[in-house]
């Protein structure tokens, strides 16, 4: 999945194709309680996604890849800066319902929670043909037929189409999840620790069906984690978020193979593997921290 | 939703597997007063006004089941037909708070900002206010009547309906499914009212019941007191106020037997209240 470029590529790769996704300058600082200082979760954040695209977000908790990824899908707004999707104004303010709908088409999210993020009483399907309802996309037979689609693409059963989130379990819900984002045809699908809360071979399947609908649909996707494995593995180039600052950016295997900041180079060493030292880790990010 | 709300429970849970008689039997006994509340006209022997001036105080007889009141009328007759007033009356009550109080919580809860303070100022006034003070004096502004007292305690009811909602409604809008809608367009009206009051129903439907009981209760007493249901209803409370001259005299059972109807109802209610709380709250 991973391009075949070797650490000698350059840091950067441009976006093949034009920018679906366009962001220049994203800030955002949410405010503390009296006396501490705000948390900057963006500071003039820019980047762009291609159709087709995967971008991968990387950084450690609080480093601001939950608020950029939120701000895509309209649940967080943008202190300054600009944000496109297919040339439209995200942060322009929609008017109305069709306005809205049509904003939501753009991009859809799968979110960290595979157990919260569904509504516990409908069925999948019911979930499906309710969000295709929503935006008017068919009529009531249309649109179960389409779910059928839908759980297919995802490798769902008819069977478990009427099953109850709580009756699936974590790595089906994110299937249902993705299903449901997909129901509205969206042209950027943002996965938010979307694999996260799933164990290694779930996860594995999962990333091989978001790869594959980006490859058969052609949308762009963001894939916010902080398992730089599970990114490296899916995504075509990344950003490496530091306090809200994007410290790196490039190709997935150069920024993995050879991370030119230190803050990139302190989370390659830090994951797990051979003759890996939980207390040299700690040793080494306070010294980071320390020298900022 | 309610009727259904509770068949899917019973279905899902079996009432056999559980093994709960005392839920069980609550729920029959409830079921029953429903079942004479819609009969009654029919099961009664005489007219609940049916007045006999030769049979005043009588005793249990076959004629008479219970015996008779004051003015001779067949208490076993007035006790069925009362089951109407008694009911619709709390129903009513509950209807309205509910319609008012879930609206005012959910917006509260939704919104925060000055529609949660003033919540919380009203709420705050209502519960150091008695509340039984508070409906006598909208009795005393509007006039006495059955209806006056309902429209009364559901004032009284709604906002602390408002509150339990609120408090329910917070926790069920931290889940991302509502973030989840939100994403998919759907407009803030839609997320509450077609998806996330629906999620809270079974924690709100435990509370309503005991409400409900807790609403019987209060109506009771205001018409024991001469402000809600006026004679000739055989409204429960009222027939108990009517009945007390018996006492002095040697007859309890004009007295006693509403009494315990409305004791049996209220405990009936609050057990199963308790136990729909207890099982819909497991689930959720």
């Amino acid at each position: 999945m991973s391009t075949p470029e070797t650490a000698s590529a350059t840091a950067f790769a441009p976006a093949p194709g034009p920018a679906l996704v366009e962001a220049a300058g994203l800030r955002r600082a949410f405010r503390m309680p009296k006396g501490q200082d705000p948390v900057v979760a963006a500071n003039d954040v820019s980047f762009r996604i291609a159709a087709g695209e995967v971008l991968g977000l990387v950084g450690e908790s609080g480093s601001g890849k939950s608020t950029i990824a939120r701000m895509l899908v309209g649940l967080e707004r943008a202190d300054a800066g600009s944000l496109r999707i297919a040339g439209a104004d995200r942060f322009a303010p929609a008017r109305g319902r069709a306005a809205r709908l049509a904003r939501a088409r753009q991009a859809q999210m799968v979110f960290q929670d595979p157990y919260g993020s569904l509504d516990r009483r409908l069925s999948v399907q019911q979930a499906l043909v309710a969000a295709m309802r929503l935006h008017g996309l068919a009529d009531r037979e249309g649109a179960r037929r389409r779910a059928g689609e839908l759980l297919d693409r995802v490798r769902l059963t008819v069977e478990q189409g009427a099953l109850r989130p709580h009756q699936l379990s974590g790595g089906q819900r994110q299937r249902v999840a993705i299903a449901r984002a997909l129901a509205v045809s969206p042209t950027l699908l943002v996965l938010d620790e979307a694999v996260s809360a799933l164990d290694v071979s779930v996860q594995a399947q999962i990333l091989e069906l978001v790869d594959e609908i980006r490859r058969d649909e052609g949308i762009a996707v963001l894939f916010v984690s902080h398992d730089l494995a599970v990114v490296d593995e899916i995504a075509d180039r990344v950003l490496v978020l530091y306090r809200g600052d994007v410290v790196e950016e490039g190709a997935a295997s150069a920024v993995f193979r050879a991370p030119e900041h230190p803050y990139t180079r302190l989370l390659v060493s830090s994951v797990p593997g051979p003759g890996w030292d939980p207390h040299e880790v700690i040793a080494r990010r306070r010294e980071f921290d320390a020298a900022r | 939703m309610t009727t259904t709300a509770t068949g899917a429970l019973l279905r899902r849970d079996g009432l056999a597997r559980r093994r709960d008689p005392l839920y069980a039997v609550s729920l029959a006994f409830l079921g029953l007063v429903v079942l004479v509340a819609a009969f009654a006209p029919l099961l009664a022997p005489y007219p609940p006004d049916a007045i006999d001036f030769t049979a005043i105080w009588g005793s249990p007889s076959p004629a008479h089941l219970l015996g008779t009141d004051q003015l001779g009328r067949d208490l076993f007759s007035r006790l069925l037909l009362g089951t109407r007033e008694s009911l619709i009356g709390p129903l009513a009550l509950l209807a309205g708070a509910t319609v008012i109080g879930v609206a005012i919580g959910l917006v509260a809860a939704w919104n925060g900002g000055w529609v949660d303070v003033l919540l919380a100022r009203i709420t705050d006034v209502m519960f150091a206010f008695p509340g039984l003070l508070f409906v006598v004096l909208v009795i005393a502004v509007f006039g006495k009547g059955p209806w006056t007292a309902v429209v009364a305690l559901a004032l009284a009811y709604a906002p602390v309906i408002a509150k339990f909602t609120r408090s329910i409604a917070l926790s069920e809008l931290a889940r991302p499914y509502v973030d989840a809608y939100r994403v998919q367009g759907a407009s803030a009206v839609h997320i509450a009212v077609r998806r996330v009051l629906p999620n809270m129903t079974p924690a709100l439907l435990g509370y309503l019941v005991v409400l409900f009981g807790e609403g019987l209760m209060s109506l009771a007493t205001l018409s024991y007191l001469g402000f809600g249901a006026q004679p000739p209803s055989s409204e429960w409370g009222l027939m108990v106020q009517e009945g007390q001259d018996g006492i002095v005299l040697g007859h309890f059972a004009p007295t006693l037997v509403p009494g315990l109807a409305i004791a049996a109802v209220v405990v009936a209610v609050n057990i199963v209240g308790v136990r729909l709380s207890e099982r819909l709250g497991a689930r959720a």
